[in-house]
């Protein structure tokens, strides 16, 4: 049974298995479980807004669930003309956590959006998505 | 009428005797399969997204025939 895109879902998935047994002509057989997320991503999306010339930028706080430690290889932005990155790894009392720094470098008033792919050591999850959205307004 | 003793007789009640025994047989369950499962659900331990999940349901024939399994249908 395929989980993808079941994160935070209790899932069930039922099979009917036909048999020539006349008292048992039909078994229903059934898996449940919970779909954890592969990480806590905290806030989901880099959301960059402010005026044009000030610093603008915020923190992501990516933590590996027990089940699924990982280290992040590396950060890159899919279109990246108006952010820059920077990831650094914290020690945690389990496992340790990313803080992946998002800047603005956008210099004049407009929106943009933007995909952040971060590369992981987990083979559950090589790939996380950070979307990224930028409004930078005239000072 | 009751039916009186002798060769004519005792071969009917023969005969009649013969075709309850077939009747009898013919009635009898054939021999069939018997499908059993101990666990037909299984729950698992929590999974990141992504995973797949894979579980064996053995199913066991303790019947005299064999047992055909024609399809399995998810859904």
């Amino acid at each position: 049974m395929k989980t993808d895109g079941d994160a935070g879902k209790k899932i069930t998935q039922q099979a009917t298995v036909y048999t020539d047994d006349p008292q048992n002509a039909t078994i229903l057989l059934s898996l449940t479980g919970e779909v954890l997320a592969a990480a806590d991503i905290n806030p989901k999306a880099a959301r960059l807004i402010g005026t044009a010339g000030s610093i603008i930028q915020t923190d992501i706080l990516i933590t590996p669930p027990a089940i699924n430690p990982f280290d992040i290889t590396g950060a890159s932005a899919e279109d990246g003309t108006n952010i820059a990155l920077d990831l650094k790894k914290k020690p945690g009392p389990d496992t340790p956590h990313f803080v992946l720094r998002v800047v603005n470098t956008r210099k004049n008033p407009g929106r943009y959006a933007d995909k952040i792919i971060l590369k992981t050591t987990s083979p559950i999850s090589p790939e996380l998505v950070v979307r990224a959205f930028g409004m930078i307004r005239e000072n | 009428m009751p039916l009186k003793a002798g060769p004519k007789n005792a071969a009917a009640i023969f005969f009649l005797l013969i075709m309850f025994a077939g009747y009898a047989g013919a009635t009898e369950t054939a021999p069939s399969p018997k499908a059993t499962i101990d666990h037909p659900a299984f729950a698992f331990s929590p999974v990141v997204a992504g995973t797949e999940v894979t579980h064996s349901f053995p199913i066991a024939n303790q019947g005299q025939v064999p047992l055909n399994i024609p399809g399995v249908y998810a859904g």
